[in-house]
């Protein structure tokens, strides 16, 4: 049975997978989520160019979250995954859902040499 | 800056190193495969079609090709050559989009005594010579002749290309070079 | 398009008795090529029966086995000599053209590069242990040959081309040997800078993998001369 999800989930999602430490930028998603849109869920958020590039779908029990990420190096990427779906998950908490399954693949490493940190000293 | 030092190097790596290095999906040596090999695509295209309107666009739908369909080129050291396949039969869909079939009995588009008193002038012999004999071909016989001297195409695929038979393209091959050898002679 | 050939001295035309359409005598042709002007005929009439097809496949044949029927026609001479300048001038054609084209500039790069999709050469999805049963965390293979690509920005001396990881990534913890293909750069030292990108490497695999790397194999391919420009150490 697919819950109707709030208007605006997946892109108060996506704004909280950005605001993890550690994260860059967000890619398609790509086929990740097209293998899921035959199980009768609800695909939410995906693709087209002004809506969010992360995948929430609705389905039995809570809200599956798949996304594509850009890290920073200076987080090992283990860490920063963690980070995101601590994220994710407290903000779907707040609204009373369940995470049913995250899937975060990431898509690209920044170069150490182009860090953002403020820890990191550029080298320019 | 450390990251331009190297963007420099890339841009001067010989053709197996930046595209196997594109194989490998870094977008960086990809673009400079876009910048080593635009120019002789769009010359190529250009000759192909007679006409400008249409290049750019046949030529980026080439790199967009060549980009997913990566593993297919098994030896990255040709990839120049396989960029070139890929642009003319992209070059050779378009014409077909617009003319279904290949006119083979077009009747020339201009005989040498009407050639204006300008373009003689400017075809002196050579290069530039050809260059406006070619131009002036009924579009079977161009594409023939760009297929099989600026393409490297064996008649086998010309007529593969161009969905006629061999002796059609041996017949519009033979018709091309009579024409351009007649008006360049002309010109002298 | 009827070509004239001059004869001087009254000799007669040749061309248009049917006895023409055979290889002329030996003794008549020298006689005659030393008399007559030949103009340039592309006609089977003015190649002594041959066609200029013929011709063409004769020329692509490197001329051989000779055929001294073509070989000793006045007239096959001239249309395999604009024959050949024809084929050398369309490989000069693509080269010129090439040339007269304007430079390439970065919005053409961009129009190019936003077409493009990222995804289409990410290759195997390398996964992270996770004890939570929800979580599937991974990273691409594409990403972790960036990962290597970037080591050589600490390497001077090293540019690298191809890698591979060789191995079943798709199983956490999995034992992989790498393998880079590099170009290295004229005037540096190759064992020095082979040894400090394994180094850079294997750091940047382990800080963003679960992988086991059991070895990192370099095979310099080319050795490039690098311009000036690019020797400024920062």
């Amino acid at each position: 049975m697919t819950t109707m999800v709030h208007d605006g989930l997946a892109e108060r999602v996506q704004a909280a997978v950005l605001g993890a430490p550690g994260v860059r930028n967000v890619y398609r998603a790509g086929s990740l989520v097209s293998n899921l849109v035959g199980t009768g869920a609800a695909a939410l958020g995906v693709t087209a160019a002004n809506e969010p590039l992360v995948a929430v779908i609705a389905g039995e029990g809570g809200v599956r979250v798949e996304s594509s990420l850009g890290i920073e190096y200076t987080a090992n990427a283990i860490e920063t995954l963690r980070a995101v779906r601590a994220a994710v998950a407290d903000l779907l908490a707040a609204d009373g859902l369940a995470v049913t399954a995250i899937v975060l693949t990431v898509a690209y490493v920044h170069p150490r040499e182009s860090s953002r940190l403020p820890e990191t000293v550029a080298l320019v | 800056m450390v990251g331009e030092r190297f963007r420099s190097a890339l841009e001067e790596a010989d053709d197996r190193l930046v595209a196997s290095r594109a194989m490998d999906g870094d977008i960086a040596a990809f673009a400079v495969l876009v910048r080593r090999y635009t120019p002789m695509m769009r010359a190529y295209t250009q000759r192909m079609l007679n006409a400008s309107a249409d290049v750019d666009d046949i030529v980026q739908e080439a790199f967009v090709t060549a980009w997913q369909r990566f593993s297919e080129l098994d030896d990255p050291s040709k990839v120049k050559s396989w960029l070139m396949r890929i642009v003319s039969r992209k070059a050779v869909d378009r014409i077909r989009a617009l003319r279904p079939t290949v006119d083979v009995d077009d009747v020339e588009q201009s005989a040498p005594s009407q050639t204006s008193p300008d373009r003689v002038a400017e075809a002196r012999a050579g290069v530039a010579a050809l260059g406006a004999a070619l131009q002036e071909l009924p579009a079977a016989q161009r594409e023939c002749w760009v297929l099989r001297e600026m393409g490297g195409y064996s008649y086998d695929e010309i007529a593969t290309e161009l969905d006629i038979s061999v002796s059609t393209a041996r017949g519009l091959l033979a018709r091309a070079r009579k024409s351009m050898i007649v008006r360049m002679e002309a010109w002298r | 398009m009827t070509d004239e050939h001059e004869h001087e001295h009254g000799t007669p035309e040749i061309h248009d008795t049917p006895e023409a359409q055979g290889a002329p005598e030996v003794s008549e042709v020298q006689g005659t090529a030393e008399v007559e002007v030949h103009e340039l005929g592309l006609e089977p009439s003015d190649l002594d029966g041959h066609t200029l097809e013929e011709l063409t496949d004769y020329l692509e044949a490197g001329r051989e086995p000779a055929d001294p029927s073509i070989e000793g026609s006045p007239g096959c001479q001239l249309a395999l000599d604009a024959l050949e300048q024809l084929r050398g001038l369309g490989g000069e054609l693509i080269a010129a053209d090439t040339a007269a084209m304007p430079e390439v500039d970065d919005s053409w790069v961009d129009r190019i590069l936003s077409g493009i999709a990222l995804d289409a050469r990410a290759g195997r999805r390398i996964p992270f242990d996770d004890p939570d049963p929800s979580t599937d965390f991974g990273i691409t293979e594409g990403a972790v040959r960036g990962l290597i690509r970037s080591a050589e920005n600490t390497v001077p001396g090293i540019l690298v081309g191809h890698s591979e990881l060789d191995g079943d990534v798709t199983i956490p913890g999995a034992r992989i040997r790498i393998s880079i293909e590099v170009n290295a750069f004229y005037g540096e030292s190759i064992p020095v800078a082979v040894q400090r990108l394994r180094d850079e490497v294997a750091e940047r695999v382990q800080r963003h993998t679960d992988l086991t790397v059991t070895a990192i194999d370099v095979t310099v391919r080319d050795v490039q001369r690098v311009s000036r420009s690019t020797e400024d150490r920062s």
